[in-house]
This record gives structure tokens, sequence and C-alpha cells, in this order.
């Protein structure tokens, strides 16, 4: 349609051959929309030359598609993509670890505390209900016995808090590779 | 490469996005619609030519997108809209750029009282 006009034609020419540093398929479209351009100031009626001008020398605005092609592409989808990728691979220790963590920490500690109980009301337990415990033992063994388990739930939430980090961290983009201009 | 007219290029581009990103928040537009509404502001000083290459790469950046509509003139246009990921990038910008204009004209009063 464009080489209808012969000024047209030669300014998207002179536009290709401005932009050799992109592909082809990225120059054909660039050429495209321009070409669009103009068609859309001649039916609007503008004169052709008028039109040209008010693009701007073709060697110039190459040069402006081939700045913003350079420019560092901002991190977008990809970076959740890997946040993904960390989640996934976290995942399956993450199936093992954290049901054992929680269930060998709760049960520790409840034990604990059952057991550390029942060490100091056995000598006052009534006549009829008989603790077959030591009840010095009982007193001894369950402290230690929740904190192991009080351990292990410590030990989950530092490895929930490390999961947290580390997606958090893959989605949000580098430093300075966003807006480096 | 560090003269004056680099420096302007600079700020106009960064300000033709902004102004591009609002527009387009406004109402939805096709390339040629776009270029010669803000090439009509003069303040901008941007050639019809300048908006392409920006359109180009914020779309690319996923901050705009397009889709066909029919047109009655002619042949379908290519609009652009915001995407989620724009209106927000639109919010930073805007902030940004009160936030510098805010600063700038408090020291440029300063000076001028001294």
């Amino acid at each position: 349609v464009s080489a209808s006009h012969p000024l047209a034609a030669r300014y998207l020419d002179a536009l290709r051959a401005g932009l050799g540093e992109l592909s082809p398929v990225e120059r054909e479209e660039i050429v495209g929309e321009i070409e669009v351009h103009l068609r859309e100031a001649l039916a609007s009626g503008r004169d052709a030359e008028a039109a040209i001008a008010a693009l701007g020398p073709a060697d110039r605005l190459a040069r402006a598609y081939a700045l913003e092609a350079l420019l560092n592409r901002r991190p977008g989808p990809r970076r959740w993509l890997l946040a993904l990728a960390i989640v996934a691979a976290a995942g399956v220790p993450s199936v093992v670890v954290v049901p054992v963590l929680l269930a060998v920490g709760l049960a520790l500690v409840f034990a604990g505390l059952v057991v550390w109980l029942a060490g100091l009301f056995a000598p006052f337990a009534p006549p009829h209900l008989v603790i077959e415990i030591d009840p010095l033992a009982a007193v001894t063994i369950g402290p230690p016995l929740a904190a192991v388990g009080a351990l292990c739930l410590g030990l989950l939430w530092l490895y929930a808090r490390f999961l947290i980090d580390v997606v958090r961290r893959a989605a949000r983009p580098a430093p300075g590779a966003t807006e480096q201009r | 490469v560090t003269d004056v007219g680099d420096w302007t290029t600079q700020l106009r581009r960064g300000v033709l996005e902004l102004a591009i990103l609002s527009q387009l928040e406004q109402s939805v537009s096709y390339g040629y619609e776009i270029a010669t509404r803000l090439a009509s502001v003069p303040q901008l000083a941007a050639g019809e030519g300048t908006v392409y290459p920006l359109l180009r790469r914020l779309r690319r950046d996923g901050l705009l997108e397009t889709y066909w509509q029919e047109s009655a003139e002619g042949p379908p246009r290519q609009y652009y809209r915001l995407t989620a990921a724009g209106r927000r990038r639109l919010r930073t910008i805007e902030q940004e750029w009160h936030h510098v204009v805010q600063g700038v004209e408090r020291l440029l009063r300063k000076e001028g009282r001294s």
C-alpha cells in the first residue's frame, strides 16, 4: 500500500536499512507498524511529506528502536517460574521433613509434659490410681524430652522461614537488572 | 555521550513513558492515535516517531498488551491497553515523578531566595 507513495516507500526502506542489528522478524514488524502509521496519516488527509517529517529522520527512528531493543529486559514472569521451580524442588524433601519434624516434635513435647506431671503427682495419687513410675526419674526425664520436642518444632520453624525467604528472593528482580538505563 | 542533548533525551524518554501509560489507562488506543496525540503536546517535544519504539518495549516488558479491533475507516487496528503490571508501573513512576518534581522545586525556590 505504501509503495503507492514513493516518499513513504523510500522512508520505510531507509528505516529498514537502519535496523540491521535486529532480527529480520523484528525488523519487518517495525517497518510494518511505521507503514501502518503512514497509511493512517495519508488516509486522514495529511500530506506525505509532512507526515514523514513528523516521524523524524529514518535513521534516528531506527536508532531509537535499536536502543529500546537493547535495554535490559524486565525479569517478569520468568522470575516467577524460577520461584515455582524452587518450591517444587523444596516440595519433595518438605513432604518428608515437615511431617516428621512436626509429629516427632509434638509427640516429644506432649510425652515430656505427661511424664513430668506424672512424676510430680505420683506421690500424691489416690490409692486406687496406681502410677507405676519412679517419681524422681520421671521428673528428671520429662523436661529434656520436652526440650528435644521443642527443638524439633524450632527446626521446623527455621526450615519454613528459609523456604519463604528463598522463594521471596527468587521472585524479586535482581538488583540493578530492572532499571539500568 | 554525556552532552546536554543526551540528558534531555533520557528525560524525555522517561516522561514519555509516563505519558503513554497514563494515556492508555484513561482509554485504550491505537498506534497512530497515541503518536499524534502525544506529539501534539508541545511540552513533551515528542516527534510522532518517538512513541513507537517505547510502545514496543513496554509491550515486550509486559506492561502493555495489544488486540485487534475493527475500524470504520479501514483495516482493523491494533489497540494497546495496560496490563496489571503496567498499571502497577504507572502508579510507581507517577509517585516517583511527583517526588522528584517536589524536591527539585524546593531546591529551585531556595536558590531563588538566596
